[in-house]
């Protein structure tokens, strides 16, 4: 143990000297939203891919395969496309956005493309709950980590965790979660590697796993959907797939390129990582359960512990210290981009909606302020939702953007027939729909238990399929606008 | 076919998605999701009103790999153990090398290489700063 708590802070010594290194950089509130459009591909496809990935593949993830078996992957598996997806309809008109326009957030695109203020607070209401949530799935992944590693408690887990992350992003910004994302992601995607060899191998490989639980568990549990219905885990696929399209901690970093040739490689740099995470779901949560039918091992109290419990007992000390510290700086640096980009909901696009808009300096210091008031309330959500389950709670905030801003953004940046009014009930139903469904599944409302549970559906799916048909039914209820030549121009790249 | 219609394609995708969960058909899910996958994509490649040759092979052979992986993973039956199939049980042999590895290929990969011919040609870029620096000057 004590040679992973010095590797958990060499390597948060590394991480923090990043962090301070782009604190000193960060002169602007361009520098501090959008990294002063300045990066090159690697940096954007590694941020890219610790936004999408982080703690929820890391401690959600294993955990998940433990309980539920290999159809839990599905939450996982469409990296190998999805980030080409978001590329392909998203990639080329988000970075132009940013060169004619200066757009700096989701909300700033949702604006210039429909010239709605309704449409585009919404679109920051949307951002602002759901990076909210999306955080605090961050820090309880990160209090699931260390708490057992420092003894500590979940809840001072919780206050370190959020303390570190504030000290890190009023100080760097974006400038200092991207570059930590660099450097994190391609430490976690190659230990992912190794993870992945040292599962197999203490599982005796792939296919002994696979009889082993199919006879021990049961048969399903090792199939293409696991102990879960088809529907669910077909929904979580389609939501995690194209929903990357409404998530704006990815669509944000289009912004951040310097040259938009650079759009080339990015999805296979940042699919190549994910897919890496992959194999760690896959393999950490086979194993550990694999050893529990064994008898090797006690069941799990808590299935977000499979990868300490693997990592404490199977794998090299250097290689678990590693993980720990590579999963707590992951967090970290993700966290950092979800609490700027929901700082910048506060002071750039719910002031906007009002005609009210703040100089750079002003956006600086109130940004750095609204990222302290939003780490209370993350404190509080964590304390209050950590212990569902790291992995549920970070559906939540996926399913939420997927809904309220994918149709929106997707579609409506790739068709000109497209209409405020349809962004407006999209958003608004999107995002109202989802939360109704998930706070009603999460509280056991009687309504949801009667109504949805039988269907045995994910809710962001449902939700996202509703907000599409919303988008282009009222489109084609509603005028045609006229586009501005520039976004015409945009829209025939 | 214009953007209109591909958008047309992808509301009746829609449709049947939201009956496939209504109705608890997973079949139907099956069959319609990858429609909205792929109509979503042409939308988002479409440059002048065509698609270029390699975008247009990726998306149809995406839309193959997902109709026909999701409707076998369907089809089969995964209650009973028989046998592995390099590593793992049939059907999620399916999900792993069909769904998940073969679509980086066949999507991802082709995307990056077709990128300067199909998606952001060097003359775009050019004509794009050209109308900026005009409306810059207006």
């Amino acid at each position: 143990m004590n040679i992973v708590i010095l590797v958990i802070i060499l390597y948060m010594l590394i991480v923090l000297g990043i962090g301070f290194w782009a604190m000193k950089k960060t002169k602007s509130s361009e520098d501090f939203f959008v990294a002063g459009k300045q990066l090159g591909i690697m940096a954007v496809a590694m941020a890219a891919f610790s936004a999408a990935i982080s703690g929820f593949v890391f401690v959600g993830g294993p955990g998940l395969a433990y309980k539920l078996g290999v159809g839990t992957l599905w939450l996982t598996f469409p990296t190998s496309i999805s980030f080409a997806m978001a590329w392909i309809i998203l990639g080329k008109r988000m970075r132009l956005l940013a060169e004619t326009r200066g757009c700096m957030t989701v909300s700033d695109a949702i604006y210039a493309r429909f010239e709605s203020k309704n449409a585009s607070f919404l679109a920051a209401l949307a951002s602002l709950v759901g990076l909210v949530l999306y955080l605090a799935t961050q820090i309880s992944a990160f209090a699931f980590i260390l708490s057992p590693i420092f003894g500590w408690s979940f809840k001072t887990a919780v206050i370190v965790g959020m303390g570190i992350v504030l000290l890190y992003s009023v100080a760097g910004g974006m400038l200092a979660g991207v570059y930590t994302d660099v450097f994190q992601g391609s430490v976690m995607a190659v230990a992912s590697l190794f993870v992945f060899g040292y599962a197999l191998s203490n599982g005796g490989g792939m296919a002994n796993m696979t009889k082993v639980l199919a006879q021990q568990v049961k048969p399903e549990f090792v199939g293409p959907w696991g102990v879960l219905p088809a529907s669910l885990a077909m929904g979580w696929f389609f939501c995690l797939a194209i929903g990357i399209v409404g998530q704006p901690h990815i669509a944000h970093k289009f912004y951040m390129i310097k040259d938009i040739r650079k759009l080339k490689w990015g999805p296979v740099i940042a699919a190549v990582a994910g897919m890496l995470g992959g194999l760690l779901w896959l393999s950490v949560g086979l194993v550990v359960r694999y050893k529990v039918a064994i008898g090797e091992i006690a069941a799990l109290e808590n299935s977000d512990l499979a990868i300490s419990v693997f990592l404490d007992n199977y794998a090299p000390k250097i290689l678990a210290g590693i993980i720990y510290a590579g999963i707590a700086s992951a967090v970290m640096s993700t966290a950092d981009s979800f609490i700027n980009l929901a700082s910048a909901a506060i002071v750039r696009d719910i002031p906007k909606a009002f005609d009210k808009k703040f100089t750079s300096e002003q956006e600086l210091k109130y940004g750095r302020l609204s990222v302290v008031i939003l780490s209370i309330l993350t404190v509080i959500i964590s304390f209050v939702f950590g212990k569902s389950g790291v992995a549920i709670l970070g559906a939540f905030g996926w399913g939420t953007f997927a809904a309220a801003l994918a149709p929106t953004l997707g579609i409506g940046l790739n068709w000109k027939r497209a209409t405020k009014q349809a962004a407006f009930w999209s958003i608004f139903i999107g995002l109202g729909l989802n939360l109704v469904l998930e706070i009603g599944s999460k509280m056991g409302a009687n309504w949801y238990a009667v109504i949805f549970k039988p269907l045995g559906i994910y809710n962001g799916t449902f939700s996202l399929v509703i907000s599409i048909i919303v988008f282009i039914g009222v489109s084609y209820l509603t005028p045609e606008s006229k586009l501005k030549e520039d976004i015409e121009a945009i829209m025939n790249a | 076919m214009k953007n209109d219609n591909w958008v047309k394609i992808l509301f009746a995708g829609a449709i049947l998605m939201l009956i496939s969960q209504i109705a608890k058909i997973p079949l139907l899910f099956a069959v319609s999701f990858p429609v909205v996958f792929a109509t979503w994509m042409i939308l988002g490649a479409i440059r002048k009103n065509q698609i270029g040759q390699g975008l247009k092979l990726s998306i149809v052979s995406l839309f193959a790999i997902w109709v026909i992986g999701f409707l076998a993973m369907n089809l089969m039956n995964h209650s009973v153990f028989t046998k592995t199939i390099l590593a793992f049980m049939p059907g999620t042999s399916i999900m792993i090398y069909l769904i998940w590895l073969l679509p980086f290929f066949v999507g991802t990969l082709v995307y990056s290489l077709r990128f300067d011919k199909e998606y952001l040609a060097e003359e775009d870029i050019k004509a794009f700063q050209k109308l900026h620096k005009e409306a810059e000057q207006k």
